[in-house]
């Protein structure tokens, strides 16, 4: 049996982006352990680090925590690139406005900032999330959808069960305000592409006897068919990040409101052709 | 329900040979794929070698994609396993995968040709878009796991698939990794933080880890799987089984956003909890494939954390690193590398590390080189290693003789 203990999660809509952003950034950089670290981060990295660090401090974690004992298991979204540094290495990597690789080379490249590569890879989420709380455990890194999430879930919730944990760090962040997610959106024609939504979920498991619990995560599975289909899926592969955190949304508001020995069942279809149902216990105490 | 975990099927497309046979008489042969980087012109970046597949045509833009489509269809093949056997069984994928290809020409076309993303091919193909592919193409019903830990993906994946497969939630796994960023953003984005060689002038001799004139890794490419398999599905088919999986462990070092832990201490709980797991001793360990990128941090890591894991075993268990041949292939270098031994128990043969001539002082082991080394292997461990402080150890168990 699965406890919550803590939870958070951050969304943003368009509109008032940039000054989520700003909070965002106000915020995180108020809780890094190393501030030096916070140009290290892409907006993707700090809204799963502040989601991981607000849900650590509420879940009340014992001080004496082994964080050997503790996994993290996360699920990011598709393209984290910011637009700036792109833009410049556009303009500087240009003959009669076609790409030149000889322009980017010497150019470009030398106006190249190497945090980009950092900003750029998926997986320092991970490294932001661990560094922040400690946590050397076990870890599930993936993208970029629900089915993916729900991967992490289970792997989280069977290293508990098989003892090797004592605390499961779940989450998912998506950087979905973005210039590349919105060319992709426009090309798709997708309705996503008018008011693209930032946000980031993370639930904090342990292994108990009582209180809430997540009794079971069963999914199915038909693969489509994406040969011909490629453009259709892919408007769906990134509707998926903020499926993440709606899902994480739902199973915290429907332990809360459960009541004493009742269950709920919360289920899920995406387009790649798996369906999700997660089983919920009602609290008998917390 | 505990299963024993069996390996019945693999294949691999890498930068010396594009299929399980071509690549195992390379590795013997000591064969380098590296060279002057022809996919693009590279001449003008300070790192323009690259270990590259060579003689292949590709479908898709993405070429990772397809060199995931052509290992994991060897694998399936060598395994025997129908498509009818694997839908009846629960059976998924587990693949370590790298970054969608950025396409400069296409962010160009759009900021200064007025071209619409309709019109182009943008960031034409999310990576998990092949993992579907795959599951589709040979009938996958469980959902595939997708893992991008970056260099340690390959092997996360294959763990992945092994703890699955064992506690009965799966009764076949295709698992491996498929990678590829020999593009001028890749290339760049490496060159860039300093983590490849700028060895140009020698490419053959250019990824030499371990050796104290080493000086960053050679980026290589490739794709590489595996198919597990329960024992009970494996024996029921009359299948072959080419070696199995007995141990994972993973860890986080939580050290440092570029550099592993000095003391190499994620590296040792990975090791530990993969020996931890397949119930070993270190007696047991007969080798180890080691990460071994070759650049000047990681390989002293790499060795201080084996040698307080072996204690005095370090000074006499042989360790070889498959990056000399085949250069660092990211995602999929663990899957490459686990394949590799899987061939090393088959011949029982360890290849030799490529370009060790004089062994740094601070990468004391027992290193397989100037000629590939036959013995009685049993047990492998195998490390990957990824940026960013994720750390992936399997065990490896040889086959019925």
């Amino acid at each position: 049996m699965r406890i919550k203990s803590g939870y958070n999660f951050i969304s943003s809509d368009f509109e008032s982006n940039q000054l989520a952003m700003k909070s965002l950034d106000t915020e995180i950089k108020g809780l890094l352990k190393d501030r030096k670290l916070f140009k290290f981060m892409s907006k993707q990295d700090k809204l799963m680090a502040l989601c991981a660090l607000k849900s650590w401090e509420q879940a009340k974690i014992e001080e004496d925590q082994d964080l050997s004992r503790v996994g993290i298991y996360l699920c990011v979204g598709i393209l984290p690139f910011d637009e700036a540094p792109l833009e410049k290495l556009c303009v500087k990597s240009i003959t009669d406005n076609k790409f030149d690789i000889k322009v980017f080379s010497d150019l470009a490249y030398n106006s190249m900032n190497p945090l980009l590569t950092f900003k750029c890879l998926p997986n320092m989420a991970l490294f932001h999330t661990s560094y922040n709380l400690g946590v050397t455990g076990r870890y599930f890194m993936t993208y970029s959808g629900v089915s993916d999430w729900v991967q992490c879930l289970q792997k989280g919730i069977k290293d508990l069960e098989d003892g090797i944990i004592d605390y499961a760090i779940v989450g998912s962040a998506c950087d979905q305000d973005n210039f590349l997610v919105r060319q992709f959106y426009q090309r798709l024609g997708h309705d996503l592409n008018k008011d693209p939504i930032d946000s980031a979920s993370v639930m904090i498991l342990r292994r108990d006897d009582l209180g809430l619990q997540i009794k079971d995560v069963i999914e199915s599975y038909r693969p489509v068919d994406i040969g011909n289909k490629i453009s259709e899926i892919q408007g769906k592969t990134l509707e998926l990040p903020l499926g993440c955190s709606q899902i994480s949304l739902e199973i915290v508001t429907k332990l809360e409101s459960a009541k004493e020995n009742h269950c709920e069942t919360i289920d899920h279809h995406t387009d790649f052709g798996t369906s999700i149902s997660i089983e919920l216990g009602g609290a008998q105490h917390e | 329900m505990s299963n024993r975990v069996c390996i019945t099927g693999i294949g691999a497309i890498t930068p010396i040979g594009n299929d399980i046979e071509a690549f195992e008489k390379s590795l013997y042969d000591g064969v380098s794929g590296a060279g002057e980087i022809t996919r693009f012109d590279a001449s003008g970046l300070p790192t323009h070698i690259a270990c590259e597949v060579k003689d292949f045509s590709a479908n898709y833009r993405d070429i990772k994609v397809d060199f995931a489509l052509k290992a994991s269809r060897e694998a399936i093949s060598n395994s025997g396993l129908s498509t009818d056997q694997i839908k009846k069984a629960n059976s998924s994928l587990s693949i370590g995968i790298g970054l969608e290809l950025f396409s400069m020409d296409d962010l160009i076309d759009v900021r200064f040709n007025g071209k619409t993303s309709n019109e182009i091919s943008f960031l034409n193909f999310p990576s998990d878009l092949c993992a579907h592919m795959i599951s589709h193409e040979f009938g996958f019903n469980h959902s595939p796991a997708i893992h991008i830990s970056a260099c340690a993906a390959g092997t996360d994946a294959i763990g992945d698939a092994y703890k699955k497969v064992k506690s009965g939630s799966l009764d076949i796994c295709l698992a491996g990794g498929t990678d590829s960023m020999v593009n001028p953003m890749g290339i760049a984005g490496f060159c860039r933080i300093g983590a490849m060689t700028t060895d140009n002038e020698n490419p053959k001799t250019a990824s030499r880890p371990f050796d104290k004139n080493r000086n960053g890794f050679v980026l290589g490419e490739g794709a590489a799987f595996l198919v597990l398999e329960s024992e009970t599905s494996a024996i029921a088919r009359g299948a072959k089984v080419l070696g199995y999986i007995v141990g994972h462990g993973n860890s986080l070092d939580a050290h440092s956003v570029s550099d592993p832990h000095p003391e190499g201490r994620g590296a040792y709980d990975s090791m530990k909890r993969a020996l931890d797991d397949s119930g070993l001793d270190i007696s047991d360990i007969d080798a180890i494939s080691v990460h071994g990128t070759a650049t000047p941090k990681n390989d002293p890591t790499e060795t201080y954390a084996i040698k307080t894991l072996l204690g005095d075993k370090a000074k006499t268990t042989p360790v070889f690193a498959t990056k000399s041949l085949v250069g660092h292939c990211i995602s999929a270098a663990g899957a490459i590398e686990t394949v590799t031994s899987v061939i090393a128990f088959k011949r029982q043969e360890l290849h030799q590390t490529l370009n060790l001539d004089e062994v740094d002082e601070s990468c004391d082991l027992c290193h397989v080189r100037e000629e590939n080394l036959k013995g009685d292997f049993k047990y492998i461990l195998k490390n990957s290693f990824g940026f960013g402080g994720q750390n992936s150890s399997l065990i490896i168990e040889r086959g019925p003789q």
